[in-house]
């Protein structure tokens, strides 16, 4: 009898240490899948309620409330034209898609940028153009963006181009008319661009590539997406990036941030792919 | 308190201390392999894992091995 309860407590002894050996390589594995992003994408969240290792906490503070809680949502008030927050570089991906989730009674314009280079310059694209949303004007939609026109003068984007209105007045929101439109066509004095403080008088068309963000829970959630190469890494190997809303001060009004989700996209890594290094590594 | 004859004659306490030594072993190469490369490659992996908990786990361990030796 004790001598089988002794040669079971063996094979359990066996099986154990076969689990707890294989333990420590799975957390191994866990890390480098966390590392190298197998998968080829990465989400990253901040939602003021404890800190991320890799997403910095918004700066400068003065241009900030404190973080605040309310129904267990944690959140920061900017209450400036703009705040900053850094991503920490770990593996190069291909896009960078950054979702904010926020409330903004008073913005009329609401952007993100990323730093694109040493000067502190921004690549910014939008968040939330109220004009945009409440606008009643008739709107043309397609692949490249929107034509939001006073009167029902164009029924698609291609007749727009083709019948360039040279003489009238346009406003651009990340559109860039000239891909579209040959330059010696376009009168730029009558291009601008769609700013928080502009006067619709004397306007005709609006060309925008804008996506209307959505409604969670009483929450606006809005989110854009970059091109990863154009992102400036400083010496602390941090990628910046910016939440502008131009006059914002100015309106004395702020705007309740709750959750800064980053995702990092790359193809992903599949056994061919390896096969592939490996063979080009090795010169096989 | 048992000694040390009595303890080698039950198999359940040889197991016990046999995969607590084993645990000690594991827990300890862990973690200086893990602190090695977080040291050697700043937040390879205290970025995502936090190393106090391994450190606890060695200490846990440790600790029952005095036992097992008194």
């Amino acid at each position: 009898m004790e001598k089988r309860q002794s040669k079971s407590l063996k094979i359990l002894s066996i099986a154990l240490k076969v689990v707890i050996c294989i333990l420590p390589i799975l957390l191994l594995f866990w890390i480098l899948e966390k590392n190298f992003v197998f998968s080829g994408k990465r989400e990253l969240v901040y939602d003021f309620s404890e800190d991320n290792a890799l997403i910095s906490h918004l700066e400068p503070w003065e241009r900030l409330s404190p973080i605040l809680e309310q129904d267990g949502i944690y959140f920061q008030k900017m209450h400036d034209d703009a705040v900053y927050f850094d991503l920490e570089k770990k593996d190069p991906f291909e896009k960078i898609t950054v979702q904010i989730t926020y409330k903004n009674p008073g913005a009329t314009i609401f952007d993100l940028g990323l730093r694109i280079n040493d000067k502190d310059n921004y690549k910014k694209l939008p968040l939330e153009s109220k004009l945009l949303n409440t606008s009643d004007w008739n709107k043309v939609e397609g692949p490249e963006g929107t034509l939001y026109q006073k009167n029902n003068d164009f029924s698609s984007l291609e007749e727009f181009y083709t019948n360039y209105p040279n003489d009238k007045r346009i406003l651009v929101y990340n559109f860039d008319i000239t891909k579209y439109v040959p330059k010696e066509k376009i009168e730029p004095t009558l291009i601008s661009p769609l700013r928080h403080n502009v006067d619709l008088e004397g306007i005709d068309y609006i060309l925008a590539h804008y996506t209307p963000p959505d409604n969670v829970n009483g929450w606006t959630v809005a989110k854009n997406t970059f091109d990863y190469k154009n992102a400036y890494v400083d010496n602390k190997n941090t990628i910046r990036f910016m939440l502008a809303a131009p006059g914002l001060k100015e309106k004395d009004s702020e705007i309740e941030i709750a959750e800064i989700k980053i995702t990092l996209e790359k193809e992903p890594l599949t056994f061919e792919k390896v096969i592939t290094k490996a063979r080009k590594f090795f010169k096989i | 308190m048992m000694d040390s004859k009595e303890q080698s004659d039950n198999p359940t306490l040889t197991f016990i201390f046999d995969i607590t030594t084993f645990c000690f072993i594991i827990a300890c190469i862990t973690f200086i392999v893990f602190l090695l490369i977080d040291t050697l490659n700043p937040g390879f992996i205290s970025d995502y894992f936090d190393l106090n908990i391994l450190k606890y786990i060695v200490l846990f361990f440790g600790v029952m091995l005095i036992f097992k030796k008194r």
